[in-house]
């Protein structure tokens, strides 16, 4: 964070980013680009599309810019939305290339970048869980993701949303006991991807 | 549901993270045209868009000769040779080029219906015309800023991303991941840009997402 915006919160860095002030809208990218970033993989399991989606969500954001929701002094809770939001737009694609992908022939793996081995491997994982979490309905999954996942509130998360917080919290609990039903049923639920977690755990 | 059980969070690669917050504090400082500026240039686009697609739609006729088709091939066949490694590795955006040059080869092969076929001179000047002139409004501000940025980045020998071009139904250019490149739809393929080179490959199909099917409203 650059010292000249330590102190100022996000509701007053928006005002200045919609007078025009680039700066300040770089400084609201260095304060959050790292959530919308992991909150994309989250919901799309691949570390390239998060890239390009971020940007996205940023650009969007700033279109969308007088429909802005702060929660908290937080525009964070408004920025999962819209990427929620370019999320599903991209869906299709994303499952197009998917079936692409299952099409072409296996081949042995050359490269010996570390850090793309373990990028793989997240991807790998992170599309493990999701599969198992598409089980659920799209509302459930939303709030897990942005609940569970990006830790936001359940206010915050009912304010990305646009629904009440009790609503949240009535998804939240239908999620995580559809989750701990899916473990259930699993033949080998100690295996479970997701098994293991919060208040999953404690039913499982 | 922890997200202790999730891959660990990690940082933007820098230099997305550079370019991205760059085109954003322009974006922000009003240095690049908004989205109202340009729709009201629409009708003037419009035309604009016309002509050049027609003339693409000329040059698809005389590029898709046979007698040129080989060469053509021969070209994506190096693009292909060179990125080809990424098809085993899987790893993100090389992967993303090599289903694209798949594709792509696989229409030069004549394994799918051809829809149009645009040269590199007349996209590559299409895009300089429509992104540093402006003479083509009819871009979404975010894709147009995006297209803009990654062209600087080659020219200061910045590498960007593997994206690809491709010109909307309605006059639209976009730029998309190559991942998204798929074979049931169509759409002109205008150029790749990838590992700080741009590489023009051909036509490939491509899955349109509802939102680029339809027209830009004002």
């Amino acid at each position: 964070m650059s010292s000249a915006f330590r102190d100022v919160p996000d509701h007053e860095l928006w005002r200045r980013a919609s007078d025009h002030d680039g700066p300040a809208f770089g400084e609201l990218f260095e304060r959050h680009s790292k959530a919308v970033y992991n909150h994309c993989f989250r919901r799309t399991a691949s570390w390239w599309v998060a890239q390009d989606l971020t940007s996205v969500v940023f650009l969007e954001a700033w279109r969308r810019r007088r429909d802005v929701r702060m929660h908290s002094d937080s525009i964070l809770p408004w920025l999962l939305a819209v990427a929620n939001n370019c999320i599903k737009n991209s869906d299709r694609s994303i499952r197009r290339h998917r079936r692409l992908l299952a099409k072409l022939p296996p081949e042995g793996v050359t490269s010996n970048d570390e850090d793309a081995w373990t990028r793989i491997e997240d991807e790998a994982k992170m599309a493990t869980i999701l599969a198992k979490l598409n089980q659920l309905r799209i509302e459930e999954r939303e709030v897990v993701a942005l609940v569970d996942w990006a830790e936001l509130g359940c206010a915050e998360a009912a304010a990305a949303l646009s629904i009440s917080e009790g609503t949240v919290r009535s998804r939240l609990s239908r999620a995580h006991e559809h989750l701990r039903e899916l473990i259930d049923s699993d033949p080998d639920p100690l295996q479970h991807p997701l098994r293991g977690v919060g208040p999953i755990h404690e039913g499982a | 549901m922890s997200p202790d059980l999730l891959p660990p969070a990690r940082e933007l690669p820098p230099s997305r993270y550079r370019a991205a917050r760059r085109q954003l504090e322009r974006v922000a400082s009003g240095a690049v045209r908004s989205w109202r500026w340009r729709i009201g240039q629409r009708t003037a686009a419009g035309l604009g868009v016309g002509v050049i697609v027609a003339g693409g739609a000329a040059a698809a006729a005389a590029a898709y000769l046979p007698s040129q088709r080989g060469q053509l091939t021969h070209r994506l066949d190096a693009v292909v040779a060179q990125y080809g490694r990424a098809v085993s590795t899987r790893s993100s955006q090389e992967d993303c080029a090599s289903i694209g040059m798949t594709y792509a080869k696989g229409y030069l092969n004549g394994t799918s219906t051809p829809t149009l076929l645009a040269s590199y001179t007349s996209s590559v000047a299409a895009l300089d015309k429509w992104y540093y002139n402006q003479t083509v409004p009819i871009v979404p501000a975010t894709n147009a800023l995006e297209i803009r940025s990654d062209f600087n980045a080659l020219t200061t020998g910045e590498a960007p991303t593997s994206v690809c071009y491709f010109l909307g139904p309605y006059g639209q250019v976009f730029r998309t991941p190559l991942h998204e490149v798929s074979a049931d739809t169509s759409a002109v393929l205008l150029v790749f840009i990838t590992g700080g080179r741009a590489y023009w490959a051909g036509t490939v199909a491509y899955p349109m997402p509802a939102v680029y099917q339809t027209p830009p409203s004002a």
